[in-house]
């Protein structure tokens, strides 16, 4: 049987609530650059090209529902590796812009960022490899040795993201890999460990001069520390280093409850608020809707997460729970960590708001992880989809109408093994992969069991 | 039915770990709700108000201060314009380089402005510094010419003071400052801030709130750079008012060349109104030396001079009057009825109250005196039989009363001093002895405590000179406004009466006549062939009375001379110029100031006289004649 590209079910199951959370978001993010670029659209400028990236994203979004996400389970290898070189071609290739190199130059007016390309290969590639782990019928929680293999993946391209210098970004590589591993059955020491190094990391490097000791080693730039200072109190120079935090904290705090007006900010109006249109969008958008309207921005995030998550709940293959976790974290931590960092709770690192700021990449980056976690959101039948499991209630309503629950064929697939003869991928979402019956035992063995 | 739910146990993560992250995340956003909160709620007021701060920019205007003008319209203190060069330290890429740019140009050593921009770069840093103050005109050029590859640099236009004559009347003109704490702390200039100048001494200062103007303000939105967007609402400012004088220039001239090499005051007044023409006291000092801030150095010589040339002797001097008091006592006495125009005292030289000796000029003894021929020949021994009879609180009231001794006269200079008139109360008050007879004709020949200024001279002399009516000195004539309205005029105000009968009255001032124009008169070489003078000389002793016994001006030490004073009027029959010269450290007041208040009178009368041909004023640090070098 040909399976279809859409199928009635898909729809039934879409997060609907993602999908109008994202789509919030982005009104909003445009109608901030709609007053930010001063109310013109004629011109080619911030409003116009976010615009059009929104709609080159949406269009996007549109056509990926169709394709299968468990194809990038074979794709997140070479996607990985490819962000890798992307990296490395920076580091001779790259153009600098305000001393830091972290753009490729494709044609005069398009610029890539690989380090963005990267936050997906990394999600892609730890969500491979975590549900190998567990589809490989692994039972026992995972130990030290187990943990080498992730270790390699994320570290290398933190670092030559910190190198850039970029260290903003490689900050947000590591944490989107964090919640990952902590949804990982692991064993009791490593939870100790980890607990016991978040307790005294710390403390050494805020109380005990770390800092210090890791600038003498030259393991951190004297830049770095100087940022933190500034972090720590803004107010020694507030027309030098700590003038953007100073600025964005009285743009923010004008706004009041109610916010200045649409296009009334003067904060970001008379060019006080520093990257108004990128890192300090939400400072502007705060100045002009104020508390409400930050509170807004802040539930939809919430809303997005919230909805990002439910997919992760229900989604039951490891693959997709993973890919949806990875991506609901890249999209969480940089939402907090930059609206942390506009209303001077971290250091200033350059993060951009996804959906919000100005960026071409990371607004494409964003769209196209939201589009992802639709994607795992609405093929979730193709697994569990188990009423009672996954909502009793909603279950318990359908009792009422209990003709309708035998209809539902549900294809069952179980944990991938390749000595199964049944679960050949031959037979298996011939769909995704119609090269598929050209596949060996031999070919598949080695391929995808090295041992 | 559905397939049973095996599917459960691989369902691919735990619930609790979900929840935990969900809950993670909504901690996360809470804290940042609650940081919205504190910003936006808690210090949005602050916040907003720092960020109106941010793009209202409210520039001052500046004003121009007053003109001070002499009684006839001649410009005495002007304004000019000036130039500066800022700089803002924000826009300037090679702060080095523009340096020394601006060094080769202006002349000064690039190393200073290095140093200077360093500091403006700390503390103004977006702002514009005044980097150069008083840029000439030439180098305003050059630097306009090169402006192109100046950048940061911009030139400002100020207004300069600048006092048109150099060292005329510097004392009563005055001269400008930096406010200084005390003055902004003591809130009598309300719209002036740290680092503006105000008047510092003479009318610049007594005269600040009509001189200041009003400085204009203009409102605008800038840009985060500084641009301007739009202006919101301009204020212009108000020029000062301008003042005219009482001063004659022209005596004023006269004044002070004639107090060369002199240390000590001349002024001039008009009886009849109180309107100062001259005041003049040596040494001076020139008043350019202030435009635009006086030198460290110079500042320090002036101050350390052992001969105070900054003070104003004429006003902040004290001095026992000498004789010249012997005109107020007849008077008091008169009033008093003590004397009569014809009670005759014996002088025999020498008066003996208890076992001292208190003796006249004239050693050897006027014979019988009255009054005439006590103010001709100013005969000690009459004054001491004077003093006695009427006492000293008699005298302290009337001569306070009268003649307004004893306290400021309210001309309108600051540094002035009220002078003293010693009663018996006073003498317990500040020694704790009681008063003596001996006190009491010591201060009837106008020695010992007894005070007064030459201002307060030349006002007894002015007094007897118009009929008896004190007035108050004045040095202002009228004040303008700049468009040329009448702000103030300035009357003759009345402040005492001298309730003498007028036959008395007449009676001193024929006595005062015969000083001058009556052979044996002390102030014979006051006598003008045309003009009838009316004087009296005074001479005051700087030591005891002992010492004074054997005088002899030219063997004393500098510091031991005498004080020699001369206060005249003329004409005689109605008086317009009164003329009272002091001289410090001199010797007689007949032998040395009469000859210099008859060349002022002379000058009054004869205006063909011409000034520059009479010698150039005394600029400290010139010393006075008969000054050896020490004190």
């Amino acid at each position: 049987m040909k399976k279809p590209l859409l199928d009635r079910r898909m729809l039934e199951h879409f997060p609907w609530t993602l999908l109008l959370s994202m789509l919030g978001l982005i009104f909003c993010g445009l109608t901030n650059l709609y007053s930010i670029s001063g109310g013109e659209t004629s011109d080619w400028n911030v409003f116009t090209r976010q615009g059009l990236i929104c709609g080159l994203g949406l269009g996007v979004m549109l056509l990926a529902p169709l394709i299968d996400y468990r194809g990038f389970r074979r794709l997140a290898w070479p996607l990985y590796g490819l962000g890798l070189l992307f990296l490395a071609l920076v580091d001779s290739f790259g153009v600098s812009v305000n001393n830091a190199t972290r753009w490729l130059q494709l044609t005069s007016t398009l610029r890539f960022q690989p380090s963005e390309f990267m936050k997906f290969a990394l999600v892609m590639v730890l969500a491979c490899w975590f549900s190998r782990q567990k589809d490989k019928g692994r039972a026992e929680a995972l130990g030290f040795k187990d943990l080498l293999v992730p270790a390699a993946l994320v570290l290398p391209p933190c670092w030559i993201v910190a190198k850039q210098p970029d260290v903003g970004t490689a900050l947000h590589l590591f944490l989107i890999a964090v919640p990952m591993l902590l949804f990982q059955q692991l064993k009791r020491r490593i939870v100790v460990v980890m607990i016991a190094a978040l307790l005294t990391v710390p403390g050494w490097l805020f109380l005990f001069d770390g800092l210090q000791w890791l600038e003498a080693k030259e393991i951190i730039k004297p830049y770095h520390l100087q940022r933190y200072n500034t972090f720590l109190n803004p107010e020694k120079d507030p027309n030098g280093k700590g003038w953007q935090i100073t600025q964005s904290k009285s743009a923010i705090g004008s706004g009041q409850i109610l916010g200045r007006g649409f296009m009334e900010g003067s904060q970001q109006k008379y060019g006080f608020l520093p990257a108004a249109e990128t890192d300090f969008a939400f400072a502007a958008l705060a100045e002009e809707w104020g508390f409400v309207g930050a509170l807004a921005l802040l539930a939809l995030f919430l809303s997005l997460c919230w909805a990002a998550l439910g997919v992760v709940r229900r989604s039951a293959e490891m693959f997709g729970t993973m890919l949806a976790l990875g991506l609901t974290s890249m999209l969480f931590w940089q939402a907090a960590i930059n609206v942390a960092m506009v209303t001077g709770l971290f250091p200033v690192v350059g993060i951009p708001l996804p959906f919000i700021s100005y960026g071409g990449t990371s607004t494409l980056v964003a769209m196209v992880g939201v589009g992802l976690v639709l994607n795992v959101g609405m093929r979730r039948y193709v697994y569990g989809d188990d009423p009672v499991t996954e909502n009793p209630k909603v279950w318990r309503n359908g009792l009422l109408v209990p003709a309708v629950a035998p209809e539902l064929q549900v294809r069952r697939l179980k944990p991938y093994d390749p000595l199964e003869p049944e679960l050949h991928p031959a037979h298996r979402l011939p769909h995704c992969r119609p090269w598929a019956k050209h596949l060996t035992d031999k070919w598949l063995r080695e391929f995808h069991a090295p041992e | 039915m559905l397939a049973p739910p095996d599917q459960t146990a691989e369902k691919s993560c735990d619930c609790w770990r979900l929840w935990l992250f969900r809950a993670f995340i909504a901690a996360v956003f809470v804290t940042l709700g609650l940081r919205l909160w504190f910003l936006q709620i808690a210090k949005g007021a602050d916040y907003l108000e720092q960020s109106l701060q941010n793009h209202l920019s409210q520039v001052e205007i500046p004003t121009t201060r007053g003109l001070l003008t002499d009684r006839d319209g001649r410009v005495l203190v002007d304004n000019e314009v000036g130039y500066e060069l800022r700089v803002t330290p924000n826009e300037v890429k090679e702060p080095a380089a523009l340096a020394a740019q601006v060094a080769g140009i202006v002349g000064l050593s690039a190393d200073d402005l290095e140093k200077k921009f360093k500091a403006f770069k700390k503390q103004r840093p977006f702002s514009p510094n005044v980097w150069v103050a008083g840029l000439s005109r030439a180098d305003l050029a050059l630097v306009e010419s090169r402006r192109w590859q100046l950048d940061g640099l911009s030139v400002q236009t100020t207004s300069v003071r600048r006092p048109l004559l150099g060292a005329f009347a510097p004392h009563v003109i005055g001269y400008l400052g930096q406010i200084n704490q005390a003055q902004l702390a003591g809130g009598d200039y309300p719209e002036v801030r740290q680092g503006e100048l105000v008047g510092q001494s003479g009318l610049e200062q007594s005269l600040e709130r009509f001189l200041h103007g009003r400085k204009g303000n203009r409102q605008m939105t800038v840009d985060s750079k500084g641009r301007v967007l739009q202006e919101l609402s301009v204020e212009y400012p108000r020029p000062g008012h301008n003042i005219r004088l009482t001063l004659d220039s022209r005596l004023q001239r006269v004044a002070q060349s004639l107090l060369a090499e002199q240390a000590g005051a001349v002024v001039v007044m008009d009886p009849r109104n109180f309107e100062i023409l001259a005041m003049a006291s040596s040494p001076m000092f020139n008043l350019e030396d202030f435009v635009g801030g006086i030198s460290a150095e110079r500042w320090r010589s002036l101050n350390e001079d052992p001969f105070t040339p900054m003070q104003n002797r004429a006003v902040s001097g004290q001095y026992s009057p000498g004789s010249t008091f012997k005109i107020a006592v007849s008077l008091a006495a008169l009033y008093e009825g003590v004397i009569t125009p014809e009670t005759i005292f014996h002088c025999g030289g020498q008066l003996t109250l208890g076992a001292h000796p208190f003796r006249c000029w004239n050693r050897s003894g006027h014979g019988a005196v009255n009054l005439h021929r006590s103010l001709k020949e100013s005969c000690d021994i009459y004054y001491y039989e004077v003093g006695r009879r009427i006492g000293v609180d008699r005298l302290a009231v009337r001569v306070r009363r009268f003649f307004g001794l004893g306290r400021p006269t309210g001309v309108e200079l600051r540094a002035e001093q009220p002078g003293l008139v010693p009663d018996q109360a006073w003498k317990m008050r500040r020694y704790g002895r009681p008063w003596t007879t001996g006190d009491t004709v010591t201060v009837a020949i106008g020695q010992g405590n007894l005070l007064t200024t030459p201002l307060q001279v030349a006002q007894y002399t002015a007094v007897v000179a118009n009929g008896g009516t004190l007035y108050r000195p004045r040095l202002v004539k009228e004040i303008v406004d700049f468009e040329g309205k009448l702000v103030q005029n300035s009357i003759p105000e009345p402040l005492g009466r001298l309730e003498v009968k007028p036959d008395h009255l007449s009676a001193v001032k024929r006595g005062l006549e015969a000083v001058v124009n009556e052979p044996g008169g002390s102030g014979w070489r006051a006598k003008l062939p045309d003009i009838v003078v009316a004087g009296k000389t005074g001479t005051t002793q700087t030591v005891s009375l002992q010492a004074y016994q054997s005088y002899n001006a030219s063997n004393r030490p500098y510091r031991i001379r005498d004080h020699a004073w001369f206060t005249a009027y003329a004409p005689a029959d109605n008086p317009e110029v009164v003329v009272t010269v002091l001289l410090e450290h001199s010797g007689g007041g007949g032998a040395r100031s009469a000859p210099l208040a008859a060349k002022i009178i002379n000058a009054y009368f004869d205006k063909s006289i011409d000034t520059n041909l009479m010698p150039p004023f005394q600029v400290q640090p010139d010393k006075p004649i008969g000054w050896q070098g020490e004190l």
